[in-house]
């Protein structure tokens, strides 16, 4: 009896040296085997009585669990060990950097135009596309420009023949608006590209792009005007910014206005962004001319509305602080890459 | 237009009221300022008398002056020209501070000691074309009544502001003072002082008589002035004039000049002995006629110029320039001083053809009162009386050629609030007409017939009043209410189709660009994919570089990606979306170009060059969304400037819409460019090729795929290949990808190894083992009687 215990404890100090899992199985046959000294214990059994057997056989179990326990226990230690090895063979560098998928970039116009449009869009505006090449009539005759206007000159616009030209605003697409749909309730947008007879410097592109708006209506007024462009504003420039108007002249409005932001910087107290004026000019707006709309085939006595336009890249240039207009046209992969953060 | 302050409140009252305030009340109520700039007291500035002028020893242009300043006498060395002795001069002493912030101190000039320095006009800071010619190249002279020791600046009335006017064309009232006071008026309601026009005549009459012989001259008024003296003009107006931005001349120039500030109404003065007849013409000049105007050159005029004629010869080329033959000169005693308006059109064209704009021609070109002429020209005859001595014979001559009109217009309170979305009262709209100088009388209730007033020329209907009416309310005062009708916004399908384009070319890697639609003539057909000769030029290009409108995105697209390549990035891809015209098509495209790789120098050593086949990639990946299917057939068009066998022709139902590839190795050579990869494509097409999306339903049954080693010709193109499979499949293909392409080692010359996995499914039931290997059979057989393909 007093062997059985023996052989319990040395086998579990045995497996307890075990150092690796080769040892561990070996001394694992040695007594749990099918010759091993477990087993060997009921050999030797053949003498005793029954009840001497049946105590013997539970001794033996005993002492086979109690190894087995020992030896499991050891091997899901060497097991655990063998599993941390091979993690840490498979050990990586985290910050090593991803894979470059190289993600392109949207133009900064593209992006301011797609923010005003989303504006307006919310406000239940279409958004309508002209073409580049346009005739004098609708550039001009149709918007009340008359025949004397300096735009008119060919020293000014990008004349083809005398009767046709590159546009020099998106007006003319409010225009064939009107003339195709004859809506008596419109509210668009015209974004495009534009073209003045300037020599490109800082300030100055003989291509831009422009967005025009038209709102007409039975009751449209000046006061929903500069409702809506005080909700782009605070859209473009910030939520806190504030407008003005002040007079002046465009042939196809009237009113005429000027419309300033409050400046972003200082926000309206001055400052060397806004030259000290705590407003940057922003926009030309205004009540479209009764000619105009007696033009297009709309009866000015019954409608009225508003109309304003603006350019983008003056737009862009304030809101990514942009110093040369040239930039928008240059296609300098670092000037693109600039705007690849950001939702807009 | 520049305004003297000290000029305006002759005619208006600006007390108590900063300049800060004025300027905001203009800014915002009238008109922009484009300019503000102050003419301050100088400390230390004082009158002087130069009592020597001696040579300096060592400086041959320079002087020595003694120089009384009333409280000492100090020696001055002079560089001047004119200084001398007996004149009285402005002198900076010791620590005046001259604009620029020049500060005048002791020194020693040339081993000669010097107290300050005799100023000319430019030192305080006026521009040497204001300053009459006689001071231009010196320093200033005083007249005798200037004192010793006093304040030069106020003696010459150049303590003062300017304040520059930023003239949008349809205030031709404010290019006066009294335009700018009336609206002063409106804005400030402040009461106007009008100048004296009053007018002592002699008892002999004016003998000319005046005859208009043209409809372009609608009224034409002289008056003739005796014994004239021709000198300077008080300090006052040349003062005014120059803070005006007009050069002072002699007192008959100034004072026309003076009126013309005034009034807005240009007048012009002959020397009646020299104008050699008592009849003035008015007429148009004959084809070629030539005349010599007052700046000695020889003009020749067509029927479209106006002229004013003494019965025969040009006396002046009306509203645009006298002629030299009977001009104010020194000697003048006797004048012919007229006053007319010309019509706009007319004059424009004269001074545009001769390229001579004058302070008269712009104001004749924006239109002038025509009913405040005869006062214009009285006002000028009063002013002379006084500072010429003039004796002004007896009536005003003149010739009318229109009909006086009041202009009218009705307009209601009601009709102002829904236009300007406002609240106005009844008494605060008549109160804004009153101030305005607009007549009104309530013809129905609250319904208003006005006379609008005739210096208002830009005046013409109600809608001209409702701007008045906002701009003197205040335009800041309207309330602010968004339009209250409902639209649906939205973008059009052709709108979401561009943005997705840009967004999904963005998302793989390209950055968009934008370039000039304009081009050299000699590079429209570099990229094009035909000739066309319908292509848009300018009449007036800026230069040769943008003369015509593009027939291809790539020429600046490409243009671009070599200004980055210059600069050493030189792995890029740029895609631009935009139009490009012949007369009778727009069109939209997409165009591509790609240099070098599109993930370069990753530690994982996996670099991608971008090739043909990666555009295509890219190309087919946007395409997707779209239900189209675009062929790629090979390149077999003029156009030189594309690689023969690594460029593609892109088409859509059999029509060419584009190409992609690789320009060739002799172009790339002579423009100095890298291999690039382009892709250029009209999208029109996609603007209707809606795709549906319709669910199909998960095939249940299991899918059996083979993959096929297939070696055949060189030649062969993988579509050809494709096209047999399908065709032999039917339709249990459901898939097919190819998966690898060799050539090389271990197989034959002339042939090449394709490998393509082909996936079969039955959605009616399971496609058995045997049943799939009957297809490939058939596959198998095909390809070999059609393209001589066998398996690897």
């Amino acid at each position: 009896m007093e062997n059985i215990e023996l052989l319990i404890k040395n086998a579990v100090e045995k497996l307890e040296v075990c150092k690796n899992l080769n040892e561990l199985n070996e001394v694992k046959a040695v007594y749990l085997g099918k010759n091993g000294s477990v087993s060997s214990i009921m050999k030797n059994a053949g003498a005793l009585s029954i009840e001497e057997k049946k105590e013997l056989g539970m001794k033996s179990n005993i002492a086979r669990n109690q190894i087995e326990e020992k030896y499991n226990q050891k091997l899901a230690e060497f097991e655990s060990k063998i599993v941390e090895e091979k993690l840490l063979k498979e050990r990586i560098d985290v910050t090593l950097p991803g894979v470059n998928f190289n993600s392109g970039t949207l133009h900064p116009l593209t992006r301011v135009i797609r923010d005003i449009e989303d504006l307006y869009i919310s406000m239940g505006y279409e958004i309508k596309d002209g073409p580049e090449i346009e005739n004098d009539l609708y550039c001009f005759e149709m918007l009340n420009l008359p025949k004397n206007h300096p735009a008119r000159d060919m020293q000014d616009s990008f004349y083809i023949t005398p009767e046709l030209l590159l546009r020099t605003h998106t007006s003319p697409v409010q225009v064939r608006t009107m003339l195709e749909e004859k809506r008596e309730d419109l509210k668009i947008i015209c974004p495009g590209k534009v073209y003045r007879r300037d020599l490109d410097d800082a300030t100055h592109s003989h291509q831009f792009m422009q967005i025009e708006g038209l709102v007409l209506g039975r009751e449209i007024n000046l006061s929903n005007l500069k409702a809506t462009l005080l909700a782009m504003a605070r859209k473009m420039f910030g939520e806190n910014r504030d407008i003005r108007l002040r007079p002046s002249y465009f042939p196809f409005t009237e009113p005429s206005v000027e419309v300033d932001v409050s400046c972003a910087k200082c926000g309206g107290k001055g400052c060397n962004i806004c030259k000290n004026t705590g407003y940057i000019e922003v926009l030309g707006a205004g009540m479209v001319h009764n000619n105009v709309l007696e033009m297009c085939g709309y009866d000015s006595k019954e409608i009225q509305g508003f109309a304003f336009g603006m350019g983008v890249e003056r737009f862009a240039m304030l809101k990514y602080k942009v110093d040369d207009i040239r930039h928008f046209y240059t296609n300098d992969i670092r000037f693109l890459k600039n705007f690849k953060g950001g939702l807009n | 237009m520049k305004v003297s302050l000290n000029f305006l409140k002759d005619y208006i009252s600006l007390e108590n009221l900063s300049i800060e305030e004025l300027k905001e009340k203009i800014y915002l109520q009238m008109i922009e300022i484009e300019g503000h700039k102050e003419y301050k007291h100088i400390e230390n500035l004082v009158i002087g008398k130069v009592l020597e002028k001696n040579k300096h020893e060592n400086a041959e242009k320079l002087s020595v002056c003694k120089v009384d300043v009333g409280t000492e006498i100090l020696q001055i060395v002079c560089g001047a020209p004119n200084v001398d002795q007996n004149q009285l001069v402005i002198v900076a002493k010791e620590n005046a501070v001259l604009p620029g912030n020049f500060k005048i101190k002791k020194s020693v000039l040339r081993g000669v000691e010097s107290n300050g320095m005799i100023c000319s006009l430019e030192e305080l800071g006026f521009d040497n074309s204001l300053v009459s010619e006689k001071y231009r190249d010196g320093i200033y002279v005083l007249p005798e009544a200037a004192i010793i020791g006093k304040n030069p600046l106020e003696f010459l009335h150049l303590i003062d502001h300017q304040i520059e006017l930023g003239l949008t064309p349809n205030r031709s009232d404010l290019l006066s003072y009294l335009g700018i006071a009336y609206d002063l008026k409106a804005i400030l309601n402040r009461e106007i002082t009008l100048p004296d026009t009053s007018v002592k005549e002699e008892q002999n009459e004016n003998p000319i008589t005046v005859e208009i012989a043209s409809d372009q001259c609608l009224k034409y008024s002289c008056r003739v002035l005796r014994d004239a003296v021709i000198k300077e003009s008080p300090e006052f107006i040349k003062a005014r004039l120059m803070l005006s931005g007009i050069r002072p001349i002699n007192n008959i120039v100034d004072i026309t000049n003076y009126v013309l500030l005034e009034y807005g109404q240009p007048l012009h003065a002959f020397d009646l002995d020299l104008f050699s007849s008592d009849k003035i013409l008015v007429r148009n000049a004959h084809k070629d006629e030539k005349t010599i105007t007052l700046d000695h050159q020889e003009r020749t005029l067509d029927e479209n110029d106006l002229v004013i004629t003494n019965g025969s010869d040009i006396e002046c080329i009306a509203g645009v320039m006298g002629c030299l033959k009977s001009s104010i000169t020194s000697t003048t005693k006797n004048i012919i001083l007229e006053a007319a308006y010309f019509a706009p059109e007319s004059i424009r064209k004269t001074s545009k053809k001769l390229n001579l704009k004058s302070e008269s021609s712009v104001r004749f070109e924006r239109k002038i009162d025509i009913t405040r002429v005869d006062e214009a020209l009285n006002r000028a005859c009063h002013l002379l009386q006084k500072y010429a001595e003039c004796k002004v014979l007896k009536k005003i001559k003149s010739a009318e050629n229109f009909v006086q009109t009041e202009k009218k217009c009705q307009l209601s309170l009601a009709k102002t609030n829904l236009y300007l979305g406002t609240e106005i009262q009844k008494n605060e709209l008549e109160d804004i007409l009153q101030r305005l100088g607009i007549g009104y009388k309530e013809v129905n209730h609250e319904d208003y017939l006005m006379i609008l007033p005739n210096r208002r020329v830009d005046l013409e209907n109600y809608q001209d009043v409702l701007e008045e009416i906002a701009r003197i309310y205040s335009y800041n005062k309207i309330p602010l209410k968004l339009p209250s009708f409902n639209t649906h916004g939205g973008l059009t399908y052709k709108q979401h189709v561009l943005r997705f384009l840009e967004d999904n070319l963005s998302h793989l890697g390209l950055n968009q660009a934008i370039t000039y639609s304009l081009l050299n003539e000699k590079e429209i057909y570099e990229y094009t994919l035909n000739h066309t000769d319908d292509y848009y030029k300018l009449l007036m290009p800026l230069s040769e570089d943008r003369k015509c409108y593009r027939l291809s995105l790539l020429n600046n697209l490409i243009e671009s990606a070599k200004y980055n390549m210059d600069r050493n990035f030189d792995h890029l891809s740029l895609f631009e979306i935009g139009k490009t015209y012949t007369k009778t098509q727009e069109k939209t495209n997409l165009g591509v170009v790609c240099v070098n790789t599109y993930n370069s120098l990753s530690f994982k050593h996996q670099e991608n060059k971008y090739d043909y086949y990666a555009v295509k990639g890219i190309l087919d990946s946007v395409l997707q969304k779209f239900d189209v299917q675009l062929e790629y057939r090979k390149y077999d068009l003029n156009n030189p400037n594309y690689h023969p066998y690594k460029t593609a022709l892109l088409y859509y139902r059999d029509q060419l819409v584009g190409v992609l590839g690789s320009l060739h190795p002799k172009y790339l050579q002579k423009h100095n460019l890298e291999d690039i990869v382009v892709l250029e494509i009209n999208i029109d097409f996609l603007f209707e090729a809606q795709k549906q999306n319709i669910f199909e339903t998960i095939n249940k049954f299991p899918r059996i795929e083979r993959d096929l080693a297939l070696i055949c010709d060189l030649s062969v193109e993988a579509s050809e290949v494709v096209h047999v499979i399908r065709q032999s499949a039917k339709n249990v293909l459901t898939h097919y990808e190819i998966f690898d392409l060799y050539i090389g080692e271990n197989i034959q010359e002339n042939k090449k190894s394709l490998g393509i996995k082909l996936t079969f499914e039955n959605k009616e039931k399971t496609l058995s083992s045997e049943e799939v290997d009957q297809v490939v059979q058939k596959i198998l057989k095909n390809l070999k009687e059609k393209l001589s393909i066998a398996l690897r």
